[in-house]
């Protein structure tokens, strides 16, 4: 313990994406994003993110690409030693809707103390596509993203990362505020 | 002096200028990650329908006051501007009015009434009574609209001079490059 003027922090919110990942802010990607299909089915991508301040999660979201099919469930992870590791809320199966445009879950309201979160997405099939920026799995590696795939489609309560394979930057996360 | 326990973050610095497409208060840090260009030669056509006021989120972690609102202009100016500051629920804390837009190629103040914002998060707004390309400013290009959605963005229909909106869904492809300084000398 020790003696220090009180530090300010930014508000968290109206988002938290990987795209707010403070981690990345200052080594984005060479092109725009574009749509890809997920790379393998049932396949979860992890992404942390630091919160410095307290916030409340109500929406968790996603951009769907230009192709819509089959089902996503995105959601937030809590952390230790770095890692994700219990679910904390989760959008559960939801058929991908809409091309090209943000789709939102209205998710239970979830309090997140200041700390280290991993947001968290997987699809069920590699048909739908989803908007990401281009990168490659060392870059993701490096700042703590990491995934595993799953026997049966959805997020699980408790993750099992492994190293991450894939470079797919997903443009996942939530909202702290309704109106999307 | 208060006391605090250690915390492992960086104290910020305070804030003099906040810019709508740059400034990590603002949605900086998600534009740069996506990789948002910004055409800074003659700046783009007024991004949306003539009177539709657009919205882009910011925080502050001191409180500070603000006493200038600013936008960029392009080549071409016309009609009549808006700017102003709101709160997370769409209550309009100040702005300037309607007011000419003036100056080509050059930074535009607009004085508004001093205005002390704590900490916590508000929306900076602009309206544009006209469109199209006699009216330009610069502005940052999206991927396209979902990234206005996705990084908080709104804007809000029939809303010139600007007034307390209900805030709706970002439509536009692109960001105007417009914001708020806490020191009277913006340009």
């Amino acid at each position: 313990m020790t003696y220090q003027p009180a530090v300010a922090v930014l508000p968290i919110g109206p988002r938290v994406t990987t795209l707010s990942s403070a981690y990345l802010q200052n080594n984005g990607p060479a092109v725009n994003p574009g749509s890809m299909a997920w790379p393998v089915a049932k396949k979860v991508i992890y992404c942390p993110v630091w919160l410095a301040a307290p916030t409340t999660a109500v929406k968790l979201l996603w951009i769907n690409g230009t192709v819509a099919s089959g089902n996503v469930d995105c959601g937030i992870y809590d952390s230790a030693a770095g890692l994700p590791v219990n679910r904390l809320v989760n959008s559960g199966s939801t058929a991908q809707s809409g091309t090209s445009v943000v789709q939102s879950v209205d998710s239970t309201d979830t309090f997140l103390a200041p700390g280290l979160y991993f947001l968290a997405l997987t699809m069920d099939n590699i048909t739908g596509t989803i908007f990401r920026c281009t990168s490659s799995a060392a870059f993701l590696k490096v700042p703590g993203w990491c995934e595993e795939t799953t026997g049966s489609f959805g997020l699980p309560a408790t993750a099992t990362p492994v190293a991450l394979a894939s470079g797919i930057w997903g443009l996942f996360g939530f909202s702290t505020v309704t109106t999307i | 002096m208060s006391y605090a326990p250690a915390q492992l973050i960086a104290p910020r610095s305070p804030i003099i200028v906040i810019d709508s497409l740059g400034s990590l208060e603002a949605i900086g840090g998600e534009l740069n990650a996506s990789n948002a260009g910004m055409n800074t030669a003659a700046g783009n056509n007024w991004p949306a329908a003539a009177n539709v006021a657009l919205f882009v989120p910011f925080g502050v972690a001191q409180a500070i006051t603000a006493v200038k609102m600013w936008v960029q202009n392009g080549t071409a100016v016309a009609g009549n501007i808006d700017m102003g500051i709101f709160d997370a629920a769409g209550t309009m804390l100040v702005h300037k009015g309607s007011t000419a837009q003036a100056g080509i190629s050059g930074i535009q103040e607009l004085d508004i009434t001093d205005t002390l914002l704590a900490p916590g998060r508000y929306y900076m707004g602009i309206s544009s009574d006209t469109s199209g390309a006699t009216s330009k400013t610069f502005q940052g290009v999206l991927a396209g609209a979902y990234l206005g959605v996705f990084t908080g963005c709104y804007q809000v229909a029939a809303t010139f001079p600007l007034a307390t909106v209900t805030y709706a869904a970002y439509a536009s492809v692109r960001v105007p490059w417009f914001g708020l300084a806490a020191r009277t000398l913006v340009a």
